[in-house]
Order: structure tokens, then C-alpha cells, then sequence
């Protein structure tokens, strides 16, 4: 068995004088589900189209199963399935024709399509333009999912889904990892990342600044929490890992990094009425962990 | 070449190409049965016009009156309509086969799939060839058709309306070659679409300079019109190759430019 799906070096894309993609070194995992994080802009977006030979590189190379991505791309591709991020959909089609035309493109089995069409609940006989912005998403998880390759590359798959669909979507990225498949992620929800990924790169500004496990991101996490307590908060709130503490009649508002376990058993002593926790921006939350040099 | 992309863009394309045979078709069949009604009222409809050569119509040395009246009518009242749709078409076709899935996004998910891209516009530009025949069939079906039924005191040589035809083909893949190239080169739906249709009405416009004003004929032959010859060859019953030739060098080159493009451009999101 290889060692790497997806492994790149140097890779680097430039568009004039914007630097889209600086130098990525990366390595994915044959069988593993790694989360490729990042802002808007980081440059996610231009690595998945790197791999799939839609553009190419300025310079440094990369390979899909052994197989270089420009020299060899029809032969990469192969092994690779793509879920763009945005919509790519004949409107005018029925939901059966559109997953028939791509299907016969690439092979795919049909017995999958339908496994997975009964499991997101899509209606193969509704006309695309007649769906709602979920129900055509799943229409592209499904075009993408139904073909039966070791690789699949998917770009901000959970848009516009609902969250029980969002979680069905879940566990079917999770069985391909349990067949030995290998995804690669692209998102800017952490904790769809957290919930679904082995590892995880983080891509700012078009630089890899960190490959985690989940485990350290959870650890890195900030999520802003408010506490409203029975009559006045406590002047003073001596709880490990918060910070930025805002206290203010009964509601105390404050960031935590890392697990919430030991604030919940701390606001244990008190009688506390509501808690609401809300996690921060992609920008707010790693960037700013990651500069102020506990990660890189 | 791909069957599957033959198969999708004949599938996303019919019900457009289906519009474009059926009107064709209904243009072919009206102008061929008004044909009995021009013919009866020729003589006094070309002395208020002042000429044999009715509403600016082509005329054939060496064929009878019978035949010029016709080659007359048919041309300025059809071959010259078609001249038009047919280069809306070819600009329509040609500027969107890989336009329209640029605007949509499928285009990303066909490339990402293990054809080449070579292969992958070797196919459209097959589904475009196919369509165009069918378009074109429509005319000769119904210009058959309206001859027989209308026109049987005509000597019409089907094998010459053939000819015709065939010129139409080249002509039409000529414009969508050039609609083809800049959509390589732009890959923006409406830029593209805008820039094609630009281009082929400053075309239009240099033919009708062209034949109106004295010492710029030249512009005649710098425009793809200029090369639209049909009942020439209808009336002579031989194949015009320099026109052919022309037109025929414009489509294999625009397509050959094309494919150079297409291999090596990136697909910007």
C-alpha cells in the first residue's frame, strides 16, 4: 500500500502578481479523511483545481496515487472524484439524467447512486431547477459520491444543507474512510471539520501554517461563551483557559480556548439560569493562535 | 473523442437545434410556395422594380430566363435570410460549447473527469458538426420538398441544391470556429457571446460597404459573407472550391487554434 493518496511539493500558482499558492508541501494518507481549513481566499480552492489539472502550476508538482497530476492527469484522474464548491448543475435536467449523463462519463456504478439518492432523500425525478438551493447540493454530493474511486476531493460539500443531511453526508464520507478511501475536505467550518477529519492542514494566504491531528484542534478551539447567572455575576470569575472577560449586571461574556469542561464544572458552584456558547470566525479563532506562535 | 460528451452535448443543445430545423424548415417551405405567386406577377413586379434582377437577386450567365427568375427570387428571398440565421446560429453554437458550462460550473466537473482535453473538444466540436448537418438538412428537406410541390417547372438539380448546402455547412462552421476560439480565449459566457456577434455584424457591415461603395471591394473578401456564394453554384451546378476552400480553412484553422488553447489555458473559478 502507498504511503501518500496526495502529495504535492513546492506547489505554487500565481495569477499575474497575486501569489494564490505558495510552496505547498502536503501529504494525505491513503484511507484517511484530511480537513483542508482555511479562510476565503486561502488558497483551498486553487489546490483542488492544481490536482485536477484545471489549471496549473506555476511551479512544483503534484500526484494523486502515484500518478503526477499535469504529466499524466487523464490517467490521475482516474482515481479521483471532484465535489466543486460551486453549483454544477444542468438546471433544465431531471435529477436521473443529470447523475445518468455524468455517471456514463466516468463509469460510475449505478447501484451506488441509488444507495446514495435514497439515503440523502433526492427525488431522481424532480426537475434541478425546481429544487431548493439543500436538495441541489445533494444533488452534487451525489453526482460526485457515485463514483467508486479511492480518492475524492470535496470542496465545501455541506452548503446549504440541513443539519440532518449534513450528518447523514457525514457518515458517508466516514464509510468511505472505513473502505479504505481517501478525502480530502475542503472547509471553513471547524467544526465540521472537527466532527468528520483524521488531520487537518490549515492554509492561510495561500502557506500551509500547520498539519494537526484533531485533537489539536480541538485544543486550539476558541468559542465565546455567555453565562447569565441568578442575580448578580460574580465580580470575579477564576476559571482556567478564559480570557477577554466581560462582566456586566448577570451576564458574564468571555472566550474559551480548548475544551469547555473545566469552565462547566467551574460555573458549577453557581446558579446559573442560561449558557450559550457561539464559536468565533475561522479569522478570530487559529489565525490568531497560530500567529501569536503556539501552533507554527 | 468521448461518446458521453458527444451524447451530453447533443442532449443540452436539441431542443434549441429542434427550434432552428423546424424554422428553417417553415422559411424553406414558405419561400418555395410563394414561388408560383412571384413567377405568375414576375414580369410586372420586374418592370416596377426596373430590372431582371429582382429585389437585388443573383442571376446565372448562361441559364435560361425561367432558371434566373428563380435563381433571382431564391436568393434574395431565402439563401440571403439563411445567410443571417445561419451565422447566428454558427455564433450561438460555436461561441457557447464551452462557454455555457464555463457560466454553470459543469465545466470544472468535466474536466475533472479522466478524458482528455483534447478529446473532450474533439467531442463538442463532432456534436457540433452533427448539429449544424441537421440544421442545414432542414433547408435542403424542405427546398426538396417545396420543389417538388411548387417548382416542377424549374430544371432544379437536387445534386446542385446539395452543393448549396454543403457551401451553407462550411460557412456555418467557419463563424462557429471564430465563436469557438474566442471562447477559448475569453471562457466568459457574455463577453465571448457579445465579442463573436460584434465581430460577425462589423462583417456583415463590410459586405454591404463593400458592394455599395467604390474602391473598397476589398473588404468583401476580408469578410466571411463575402464567401457565401450559393446559387452560383446552383445555377452552375459545380462546386466553388475557392470559397469553399476559404471558408474551409477558416473553420479547420479556428478549431485546429482552438484545441492549441484549450489544452494549456487554465480554468479559472
Amino acid at each position: 500500500m502507498r504511503d501518500t493518496a496526495i502529495q504535492t511539493w513546492g506547489l505554487t500558482k500565481h495569477y499575474g502578481d497575486v501569489e494564490a499558492l505558495s510552496d505547498l508541501d502536503l501529504e494525505v494518507r491513503p484511507g484517511e479523511i484530511f480537513g483542508f481549513l482555511g479562510p476565503n481566499g486561502a488558497g483551498k480552492t486553487t489546490t483542488i483545481r492544481l490536482l485536477f489539472g484545471l489549471m496549473r502550476p506555476t511551479r512544483g508538482r503534484a500526484e494523486v496515487l502515484g500518478r503526477d497530476v499535469h504529466g499524466d492527469g487523464t490517467v490521475a484522474r482516474e482515481s479521483m472524484s471532484f465535489l466543486p464548491s460551486d453549483s454544477s448543475l444542468y438546471t433544465f435536467m431531471k435529477v436521473g439524467q443529470y447523475l445518468d449523463t455524468f455517471g456514463s462519463l466516468t463509469n460510475a456504478p449505478r447501484k451506488r447512486r441509488e444507495e446514495l439518492t435514497e439515503r440523502l432523500e433526492l427525488d431522481t425525478s424532480r426537475k434541478i431547477g425546481d429544487l431548493s438551493m439543500g436538495n441541489r447540493q445533494k444533488v452534487v454530493i451525489v453526482r460526485a459520491l457515485q463514483e467508486d474511486v479511492p480518492v475524492y476531493i470535496v470542496d465545501e460539500p455541506t452548503r446549504g444543507l440541513d443539519p440532518l443531511v449534513q450528518q447523514e453526508f457525514g457518515k458517508i464520507i466516514s464509510e468511505l474512510r472505513d473502505e479504505g478511501r481517501t478525502v480530502l475536505l475542503s472547509t471553513h467550518v471547524l467544526s465540521e471539520a472537527e466532527a468528520l477529519c483524521d488531520r487537518v492542514g490549515i492554509l492561510r494566504l495561500g502557506r500551509l501554517v500547520q498539519v494537526d491531528t484533531v485533537a489539536d484542534l480541538s485544543a486550539a478551539r476558541v468559542r465565546r461563551m455567555t453565562v447569565t447567572f441568578d442575580g448578580d455575576a460574580p465580580a470575579e470569575l477564576s476559571i482556567p483557559s478564559i480570557s477577554d472577560i466581560h462582566i456586566e449586571d448577570g451576564t458574564a461574556r468571555f472566550e474559551v480556548s480548548g475544551s469547555i469542561d473545566p469552565v462547566i464544572k467551574a460555573l458549577a458552584q453557581y446558579n446559573v439560569v442560561d449558557l450559550e456558547t457561539d464559536e468565533v470566525s475561522f479569522e478570530e479563532s487559529f489565525l490568531q493562535h497560530y500567529e501569536s506562535g503556539n501552533g507554527a | 473523442m468521448n461518446q458521453s460528451v458527444i451524447r451530453l452535448t447533443m442532449r443540452t443543445r436539441r431542443l434549441a437545434t429542434f427550434w432552428f430545423q423546424l424554422g428553417i424548415l417553415g422559411l424553406a417551405l414558405l419561400i418555395m410556395g410563394l414561388w408560383p405567386l412571384f413567377a405568375e406577377n414576375w414580369d410586372a413586379l420586374s418592370q416596377a422594380m426596373g430590372g431582371s434582377e429582382l429585389f437585388g437577386g443573383s442571376t446565372v450567365e448562361g441559364a435560361s430566363p425561367q432558371q434566373n427568375t428563380f435563381y433571382s427570387y431564391f436568393s434574395s428571398q431565402y439563401t440571403s435570410t439563411l445567410m443571417l440565421v445561419l451565422a447566428y446560429f454558427g455564433v450561438w453554437f460555436g461561441a457557447g460549447l464551452i462557454t455555457r458550462d464555463f457560466g454553470s460550473g459543469t465545466l470544472d466537473v468535466l474536466l475533472s473527469a479522466p478524458i482528455s482535453r483534447t478529446r473532450f473538444l474533439l467531442a463538442r466540436i463532432a456534436a457540433l458538426l452533427i448539429l449544424t448537418i441537421l440544421v442545414i438538412g432542414a433547408s435542403l428537406v424542405g427546398i426538396l420538398i417545396g420543389a417538388a410541390i411548387w417548382a416542377r417547372e424549374v430544371d432544379l438539380s437536387a445534386f446542385a441544391l446539395l452543393l448549396v448546402h454543403v457551401q451553407m455547412l462550411i460557412f456555418t462552421l467557419a463563424i462557429a470556429g471564430g465563436g469557438l476560439l474566442l471562447a477559448t480565449l475569453i471562457l466568459q459566457p457574455g463577453r465571448t457571446y457579445g465579442l463573436a456577434a460584434g465581430i460577425i455584424v462589423l462583417m456583415f457591415v463590410m459586405l454591404i460597404v463593400a458592394d455599395i461603395a467604390s474602391g473598397v471591394e476589398w473588404l468583401e473578401k476580408i469578410s466571411l459573407f463575402g464567401y457565401w456564394n450559393p446559387v452560383d453554384q446552383l445555377g452552375s451546378g459545380d462546386f466553388i472550391w475557392r470559397d469553399a476552400l476559404v471558408l474551409g480553412g477558416v473553420a479547420l484553422v479556428t478549431a485546429v487554434a482552438s484545441l492549441a488553447i484549450f489544452r494549456r489555458r487554465d480554468i479559472v473559478a
